[in-house]
């Protein structure tokens, strides 16, 4: 993998190997696919590593915006498509948006578990 | 051609037909074959196009899957803003509130399309006299005191958009006036547009400006060129090289005070200068001071001014006196003197007291000549300084009275009479004998005093009454009894 972590002023996407974690944390705004390319390509890999299990922190994303959920979307896909792993997403209620809107992850791959803290 | 082909074509019927049966076998075999391979490829297209189908399938179901998350967390996201947004605005408005509502200030917010109070601070209500329930729904325009005048406010605060210390008077309820000074500013309030009052009650300033003008006049604050008399500074003055100044008096008055009570004379006095005070205001006079029973006052535009303000105090003085005859009360007597020239109005005191007065020669000298107005039997004297600055001195009924000098002074001035304000009857005689009367005095002057003295003689005869007249016709007697000396013929005043 070439690209394990993107940090910005106010959000950061990281992928630790150890724990097979993406993390991402704070406000994803970014303007359509093109400016989510990057995190795009990062997601890319992660899922071609073809892990028995891959782990989500959104803990502490606190907002998502429309081509944000997109991206993650494609990620969740994709996942699916190359067949190899299982997704954990770990999230938090204390942003209502991710009780609402994550378990359409769960209809692109059924084995998707979302834990709530 | 083999050997068996070439065996057969020449001969053997069955051998053919055996020939053909075997090749239509092989044709059919061929055809199985062929018809096994064709099924088996019609199999391999079929299932691979219903994989490729089921591909698009999933595929078309993952688009519409993402599609839905996508859209759902947008609205998501959209009600959240809009909720903030919401959230935001009741928040400042809140704040505003709370800023309204801790300024010690009355604080109102009007609508602007119909002037409807629509919000209104804690102060409002005691400057209204009124509950909230009350002022609350009321247009602005029944608070404010003058009608139209918030018509008008509010037109000038749609070129400006925002106007301060704008003084107007405010009506409460119970029709209680006071003093505002508004600051106005428009603003969205509750999705409308507004105005923003800010209401600063300034009465007791506005009060207190207006009861010291009783005390200093404005037109005093004026010639002073200050706006209150809070800036009068001990030194402030205000000079003119053509001031006429009057002095005015009751005659007698001592003698008058005597006979009453310290309260009748207060109230006599103030009786009387009720009575001939707005005259001097009336003619573009300005009252210096009282003097007791006596006012100075100037008159710092026309000469004719000081004049017409004179007759018309002794007019004022006659009507006083029949009300006083009537009550069985003694007439007044009331002399004038006027006097015009250079002079200055200013503060004099010391600095924590001061008040305004009038200074220069003239001013003395026009008290000196009010005085003399005893002596000569006339309520009404005037100088030749002041008859020289009226343009038609033929308009009053005026004669010349004596050629005085203050002692220690060589400067000798003309003494005029002024009787247009004299009882009718006298008046006529005065003007009828007015010839007789000038020729006696050129006469006098001119030294020859037996003409002078049978001149005052006629005109005595006349006029029994006419003390001026009297007093020069002393003087001629004097004159002839007692032979002549340089310069005599001027009256002096000693000092007073």
């Amino acid at each position: 993998m070439d690209v394990t972590e993107i940090i910005e002023s106010n959000y950061s996407i990281s992928f630790d190997a150890d724990s097979s974690t993406v993390k991402c944390n704070g406000y994803f705004r970014l303007r359509g696919s093109e400016e989510y390319a990057p995190m795009s390509n990062m997601l890319n890999d992660v899922a071609d590593l073809k892990l028995d299990v891959v782990n989500m922190d959104l803990t502490e994303l606190e907002f998502l915006n429309s081509s944000g959920i997109n991206t993650l979307s494609k990620f969740v896909l994709r996942l699916r498509k190359i067949g190899a792993s299982k997704l954990v997403i770990a999230a938090t209620e204390q942003y209502p948006w991710q009780k609402k809107s994550l378990r359409n992850f769960q209809k692109l791959l059924p084995e998707t578990e979302i834990r709530f803290s | 051609m083999t050997e068996k082909q070439a065996k057969k074509s020449s001969c053997s019927q069955p051998a053919d037909l055996v020939q053909e049966l075997e090749r239509a076998q092989q044709k059919i075999a061929e055809l199985e074959s062929e018809n096994r391979d064709l099924t088996l490829l019609l199999e391999m297209t079929t299932r691979h196009s219903d994989a490729v189908t089921e591909d698009l399938q999933q595929d078309k179901e993952d688009l519409e899957i993402m599609f839905e998350t996508t859209v759902n967390h947008a609205d998501l996201l959209e009600e959240e803003l809009q909720q903030k947004a919401e959230d935001a605005i009741k928040e400042s408005e809140r704040k505003l509130r709370l800023i309204v509502e801790a300024t010690p200030v009355p604080i109102l917010i009007l609508r602007r399309a119909d002037n409807e109070i629509i919000y209104i601070n804690a102060r409002v209500p005691t400057l209204l006299d009124a509950s909230p329930a009350d002022i609350l729904g009321q247009t602005l325009d029944t608070y404010i005191a003058a009608e139209g005048e918030l018509q008008l406010i509010l037109s000038d605060l749609d070129t400006d958009s925002s106007i301060d210390h704008r003084k107007t008077e405010v009506k409460s309820s119970v029709g209680r006036l006071s003093w505002v000074d508004m600051s106005l500013r428009t603003m969205v309030f509750d999705d409308e547009n507004c105005v923003l009052v800010a209401l600063s009650d300034v009465t007791d300033l506005v009060n207190f400006n207006i009861a010291a003008s009783r005390f200093v006049p404005s037109e005093w604050l004026g010639f002073l060129q200050k706006n209150s008399i809070a800036e009068l500074e001990l030194g402030d003055h205000f000079s003119s090289e053509n001031m006429s100044v009057m002095f005015s008096d009751i005659r007698s008055f001592t003698n008058l005070s005597e006979e009453m009570s310290p309260e009748e004379n207060f109230d006599f006095v103030n009786e009387y200068l009720r009575r001939v005070s707005p005259v001097i205001t009336h003619h573009s006079g300005m009252i210096v001071k009282f003097l007791g029973d006596g006012v100075m006052a100037v008159f710092p535009e026309h000469a004719t001014d000081a004049i017409d303000a004179g007759i018309a105090s002794l007019n004022e003085v006659a009507e006083y006196n029949l009300s006083r005859t009537r009550k069985g009360l003694s007439a007044i007597e009331v002399g004038i003197g006027l006097n015009t020239g250079p002079m200055m109005i200013g503060m004099v005191g010391y600095d924590q007291r001061m008040q305004g007065d009038a200074f220069s020669d003239a001013v003395n000298l026009t008290s000196r000549v009010e005085s003399l107005t005893k002596n000569y039997g006339t309520s009404f004297l005037i100088t030749a300084d002041t008859r020289q600055s009226l343009p038609q001195p033929d308009r009053y009924d005026l004669r010349f009275v004596d050629r005085v000098r203050v002692l220690g002074k060589r400067q000798s001035l003309d003494l005029f009479e002024v009787f247009s304000a004299d009882p009718e009857p006298q008046r006529q005689l005065k003007n009828e004998t007015l010839e007789a009367y000038q020729s006696a005095v050129d006469a006098f002057y001119g030294g020859d005093y037996e003409l002078a003295q049978s001149q005052l003689f006629a005109v005595l005869q006349k006029n029994p009454s006419d003390k001026v007249a009297w007093n020069r016709l002393l003087q001629v007697t004097r004159a002839l009894d007692e032979g002549v000396s340089g310069g005599w013929d001027v009256t002096v005043m000693s000092q007073k």
